[in-house]
């Protein structure tokens, strides 16, 4: 009896020490998991990028049109051909953190340049201050890096509003993401304006009031032009083509140009007939920009063609423009998707009123197949008129096709997916373009480009 | 010993991107009509992803299994679209 009793205690002992046991050890588990959840949610910050590497090889045949006259032989532009066989790159360095709950912050940083070259200009048609802030790290100068995207989103409790302020993605749009087969990569259809913005924007979603897949926002945006002298931040700029008053030569220029853009967008995904279908209307309007290199001078003009570059007074640029772009996804679940972009501007430009049509039309489809699932060809159409503005900084090619002006030209590619953080993309360019009065362009060309890009994504 | 794996792995997951564990999960569970599937189901099939293993792995082909409106190029296409998203590349997308 007594080994009987001395035997239960023993084992109740035994038994009680086991589950204290698995219980400290339960404990102590919860405790390092603990450790781990606080640990993850002190660490805000995400990265991710890309890297890419692209041999092109472009060639142009240009000639001098009767625009401009003998005598004026130094606007003339050079028409001798080209031929260029360049290799570049791009890297692009992606932060952001989520600040709060609410408040995120997003960022890029960016390089691009030719191999072994540095101490270039920029890629622009214009130099200018503003210009250069358009194309960020897109220029092409040197292995500096830039800041193309920086700025902050806050979601308003129990609100459909977003704010954000900062410089904002306002490039790489619709339809261009297409050509590697990614989602949308950016906030303005790319035929409205392809260039990196600074400003403030207010973004209204209604989809809480609409069906499953639908979607419908808007998009207000705020994204002044400022000037400040180049050489001290205190004083305005001075033009040095007007006469000044007061005797002073030279006339200041306005410190703000105002540039507003209103996006309304509608997307509706899981359709019987497409995957998506996507409709966005963007309108913007600038107002009072000044141009450095496009400004009026004293004097009687050569010329008639000169006529509204010569009289006095600071000359400012202003713009109305109006995008419709419709994209479809899958037609008919084929792998077929097809994505048209109207844009029409109308705008006064020394002096003189313009108007300007110009169009884009894609086609993509996307294998299906064990042997190339995910692959991705398709064509882009573009097709501009004489008074086109170029509005594109940001695309990584020598070749001006998406720069074209008075031009109409295609592009063929196939994206071949490696695995889900490797393309090659293998594409072609070939364009023509005729002389432009309003940029005094007395240029007829016909260009081609190809080109194979690998991109990785990390 | 197996729980403390697992939860680390989840964690360090986690840590690799809150909102691409967010999208993976959203989009699967959008397109599975057929099948229920779980989140641990789903997580596992996304580590395995990462991992290099494609729609061989268990989990995920549990998935393509359970779910005919998710294919493998289904599947493939989901994951290359979240690991080559930038994060705020659409102002007020977030």
């Amino acid at each position: 009896m007594h080994k009987l009793i001395m035997l239960f205690l023993v084992l109740f002992s035994v038994e009680t020490l086991a589950s204290m046991s698995t219980e400290k050890k339960l404990e102590d588990i919860e405790n390092r998991l603990g450790d781990l959840e606080v640990s993850q949610a002190l660490r805000k910050f995400r990265f991710s990028g890309i890297f890419i590497n692209q041999i092109e090889e472009f060639s142009s045949v240009r000639r001098n049109t009767d625009l401009i006259s003998p005598a004026l032989a130094s606007l003339k532009a050079d028409s001798r051909d080209t031929h260029l066989t360049p290799v570049m790159m791009r890297v692009a360095f992606n932060i952001s953190a989520e600040i709060t709950q609410r408040m995120n912050f997003y960022s890029t940083i960016g390089m691009a340049k030719f191999w072994n070259l540095a101490d270039r200009n920029t890629r622009n048609l214009d130099e200018t201050g503003n210009f250069q802030s358009l194309g960020g790290s897109y220029t092409f100068k040197d292995s500096r890096a830039n800041f193309d995207m920086a700025y902050i989103s806050y979601n308003f409790a129990n609100s459909n509003w977003t704010l954000a302020m900062g410089r904002m993605p306002t490039n790489n749009g619709p339809p261009l993401n297409r050509v590697d087969g990614v989602k949308r990569t950016g906030t303005y259809p790319s035929m409205s304006y392809n260039n990196i913005m600074d400003g403030v924007a207010g973004i209204y979603s209604f989809n809480k009031y609409l069906p499953k897949d639908n979607s419908l926002k808007f998009r207000l945006f705020y994204t002044p032009f400022i000037r400040v002298n180049r050489n001290d931040r205190s004083r305005q700029v001075i033009d040095d083509t007007a006469s000044g008053s007061s005797g002073n030569s030279g006339e200041p220029v306005d410190s703000h140009s105002s540039f507003y853009v209103i996006q309304s967008e509608y997307e509706r995904k899981n359709l019987s007939w497409a995957k998506e279908f996507d409709f966005y209307l963007s309108h913007y309007h600038i107002d009072k920009f000044y141009s450095e290199t496009k400004q009026k001078v004293d004097g009687t003009p050569p010329s008639s063609l000169l006529d509204r570059f010569y009289h006095n007074g600071i000359e400012y640029f202003r713009a109305l423009s109006t995008t419709v772009y419709l994209g479809v996804d899958n037609l008919l679940r084929t792998g077929f998707g097809f994505t048209g972009s109207f844009t029409h501007y109308d705008f006064n430009y020394a002096g003189e009123d313009y108007k300007s049509d110009n169009v884009m039309f894609t086609v993509n489809y996307t294998f299906d197949n064990k042997f190339n699932a995910g692959d991705v060809t398709g064509i882009e159409y573009l097709k501009t008129d004489k008074n086109r503005a170029p509005t594109e900084e940001t695309t990584i090619y020598v070749n001006p096709f998406y720069n074209m002006i008075n031009g109409e030209g295609a592009h063929v590619y196939y994206t071949k997916v490696i695995n889900a953080n490797q393309i090659v993309r293998f594409g072609h360019f070939s364009y023509q373009t005729k002389e432009a009065r309003m940029l005094l362009i007395d240029l007829e060309t016909k260009g081609s480009a190809s080109y194979v890009r690998w991109k990785v994504f990390f | 010993m197996k729980i403390l794996k697992y939860g680390i792995l989840l964690l360090s997951l986690s840590s690799f991107a809150d909102t691409k564990i967010d999208t993976f999960q959203k989009v699967i569970k959008s397109d599975c009509k057929d099948g229920k599937v779980s989140n641990l189901l789903v997580k596992k099939s996304l580590i395995e992803l990462v991992r290099g293993f494609e729609c061989e792995g268990k989990f995920t082909s549990l998935i393509i299994s359970k779910c005919t409106e998710i294919d493998c190029q289904r599947m493939t296409d989901i994951f290359r679209q979240i690991q080559q998203a930038k994060p705020g590349s659409v102002v007020g997308d977030d």
